[in-house]
């Protein structure tokens, strides 16, 4: 089946067969390896992606499904050069140790920032509920997100 | 030309005429030709112009493979494409024996075609991916058939190449998780009620996909057709009409919390939603699809038992409700037939002094439950219960409607001691079986306690004693 769907703005397009998901359209056939997988059971994040806005785990959707879709992944973060305030905050406030739950969690809390700009405590673990991190324990995490909330605030991009 | 028997004359020179295959006799462009090739022999052509070489140069078969450390059938393949195609023989294109698959008239064409804008060839995209084009090129009949990689390199050779649009082909070995089936993708209700009508038990709805796709990959379900309805227009919404809030079947987890209707008028559903997995699972997760998986552990149904819902069954013989009481038939099992798609749930909207709340306890967020309670009431004055509507999640093999402390809180006021004792009812009426979650005792009291805890709150929305 055809499948064409945005990325980041580019236009993509492949023939897939229906069982393929998501995101193995986008790490094995799209080459485009930033997102992750960490699971088999729709458990852990890494997968993240936007689909048409909202995040979803990109691992429990069908390819065929995003025909004709706007997908964000995380190599859409960064802008001419620049990093999103997220990837700045992350490094800032050392929200990654290994990076294998980053992406995800960049993305979810992408789309949580985009609803909710001035989110306290609460609301961000609640956020990125959906993601699970072995390394950090999350504490690091969400001040990366606090950071971003600020900058973003502020007009940081 | 002189003859010496028994002897042969190889590159110039008199060899030994051993039963040995030979390269044929090369002329003096193809021998330079041949020596300047040789001198890249880490890429594939000088390596080919080298087992030639050395063949012309009298070197026996054996030899060469010792020489360059390759096979015999290598040898005498490269030699073979020599001996018929000279130099070209030893090129990887176009390859020897092969004709050239595209003329040079239709290479002409397909760069007319690719130049051109498609909507002035009447093809409604902006503009050509490889695959439109291709599809374009067969469906004129310019070309009976043609690879996506000769279109390529086609295009290549016109100067052309197609940017703007990336085109991936499904390599073999690309990952293929759950088990293969054939999708459909209705526009209408109709249509997706025919396609279900036509494959019966082969087919199921994809709705959220966050239950049935996990089970996929699982391969715990492999159906043979899926029939998504995510694209059927005005499935999703939530708006209230004749005494009725009506639940659209595409409308998501995610629309619910959102909702304003929802937020000040349904803290219950509100409470629900907000407990069901992850805010990633919930933007794709409906709130029908919750209801027609029938999964005892799944957070709505005692929701929907509670408030008295009524489920609307759509199949080919068109359409009938279903109390919310009776859907729940089995283990993952509902009264929806096979042919059927539950496109509405219909909530009858609370009267004056009503309130409800929905009580979980899971090990972590985005478990499912340990043990859930719903639990919905309608005052009247002082207090007196009119009606009480109460469900129960995962301690049974369905949903449980509370029925006996139901019965019991009607007419009673609802004090302390009331609700203590339709706790200890609704206990009793949980059928929970020992887990990784707990043992059976433990959940049974744990409904007894998070039905008391859901009562009260719910007596509190509806206004309470006063
Ligand atoms: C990590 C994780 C945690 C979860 N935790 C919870 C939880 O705590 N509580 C909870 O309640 N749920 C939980 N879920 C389940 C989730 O809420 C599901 O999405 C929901 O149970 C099914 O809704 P869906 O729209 O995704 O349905 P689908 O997965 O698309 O379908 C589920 C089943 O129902 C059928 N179906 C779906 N829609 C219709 C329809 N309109 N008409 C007829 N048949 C239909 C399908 O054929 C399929 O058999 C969890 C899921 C995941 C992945
Ligand atoms: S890979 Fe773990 S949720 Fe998608
Ligand atoms: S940084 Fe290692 S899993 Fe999160």
């Amino acid at each position: 089946m055809l499948v064409q769907v945005a990325i980041n703005g580019e236009k993509h397009e492949a023939e897939v067969e229906p069982r393929l998901l998501l995101v193995h359209l986008i790490r094995d056939i799209l080459r485009l390896t930033g997102t992750h997988i960490g699971c088999d059971t729709t458990h852990c994040g890494a997968c993240t992606v936007l689909l048409d806005g909202r995040a979803v785990k990109s691992c429990s959707v069908f390819a065929v499904q995003a025909h004709g879709k706007e997908i964000m992944t995380v190599e859409g973060l960064e802008q001419d050069g620049k990093l999103h305030p997220l990837q700045e905050g992350f490094m800032q406030e050392h929200g990654l140790q290994c990076g294998y739950c980053t992406p995800g969690m960049l993305m979810a809390s992408y789309a949580f920032l985009k609803k909710n700009p001035q989110p306290d405590e609460e609301q961000i673990r609640r956020a990125i509920s959906g993601n699970l991190c072995r390394c950090t324990g999350y504490v690091n995490i969400v001040k990366a997100i606090e950071y971003a909330a600020a900058k973003l605030r502020q007009g940081g991009s | 030309m002189i003859s010496l028997p028994g002897y042969a004359r190889r590159g110039g020179r008199w060899v030994a005429d051993v039963p040995s295959r030979f390269v044929r006799e090369l002329t003096s462009s193809e021998r330079d030709e041949l020596a300047r090739l040789c001198r890249e022999r880490s890429k594939a052509l000088g390596f080919r112009a080298a087992i030639v070489n050395l063949s012309a140069r009298g070197v026996p078969i054996p030899e060469i493979m010792r020489q360059l450390g390759v096979s015999r059938p290598t040898v005498t393949a490269w030699l073979a494409r020599f001996d018929k195609f000279g130099l070209r023989g030893l090129q990887d294109e176009p390859r020897p024996g092969r004709r050239p698959k595209l003329t040079p008239d239709v290479g002409r064409q397909i760069a007319l075609v690719a130049r051109s804008r498609p909507r002035d060839l009447g093809v409604q995209i902006a503009r050509w991916s490889l695959l439109r084009l291709r599809e374009y090129l067969v469906g004129t009949g310019a070309v009976s058939a043609l690879s996506l990689e000769s279109l390529r390199s086609a295009l290549r050779r016109g100067g052309l190449s197609l940017k703007a649009i990336r085109t991936g082909i499904a390599r073999k070995g690309t990952t293929m998780i759950p088990a293969a089936f054939e999708y459909h993708v209705p526009t209408s209700i109709g249509e997706a009620t025919a396609l279900l009508a036509k494959h019966g038990e082969d087919a199921k709805v994809l709705s959220g996909g966050q239950s049935l796709i996990p089970l996929m990959k699982l391969r715990l379900a492999s159906p043979r057709h899926l029939i998504d309805i995510n694209r059927i227009p005005d499935l999703a919404y939530i708006r209230e009409a004749e005494g009725v809030l009506r639940i659209g079947a595409l409308t998501r987890e995610s629309d619910l919390e959102e909702s304003d209707l929802v937020r000040t008028r349904y803290p219950i559903l509100l409470e629900t939603s907000k407990v069901i997995a992850d805010p990633l699972v919930r933007n794709l997760a409906t709130v029908c699809g919750n209801l027609a998986h029938g999964d005892p552990a799944n957070d709505h149904p005692a929701t929907m038992l509670a408030l008295g819902a009524e489920a609307v069954a759509f199949g080919q013989k068109g359409e009938r409700r279903i109390q919310a009481g009776s859907f729940f038939t089995g283990p993952f099992t509902t009264a929806l037939n096979s042919g059927e798609i539950l496109t509405e749930i219909r909530i009858p909207i609370p009267p004056p002094r009503s309130g409800g709340a929905y009580v979980k306890l899971e090990r972590k967020v985005g478990d499912f439950a340990t043990a859930a309670v719903a639990a919905q009431v309608t005052l009247k004055e002082k207090g007196v219960c009119e009606r009480a509507g109460i469900g129960l999640t995962n301690v049974g093999p369905t949903p449980i409607k509370a029925k006996k402390a139901e019965a019991f809180l009607q007419g009673k006021r609802l004090d302390e001691g009331i609700i203590k004792q339709a706790a200890q009812l609704a206990a009793e009426e949980s059928q929970p079986t020992s887990d990784l979650r707990g043992p059976a005792e433990y959940k049974r009291d744990l409904v007894r306690v998070l039905t008391a805890r859901a009562l009260t709150k719910a007596v509190e929305r509806a206004g309470g004693g006063r």
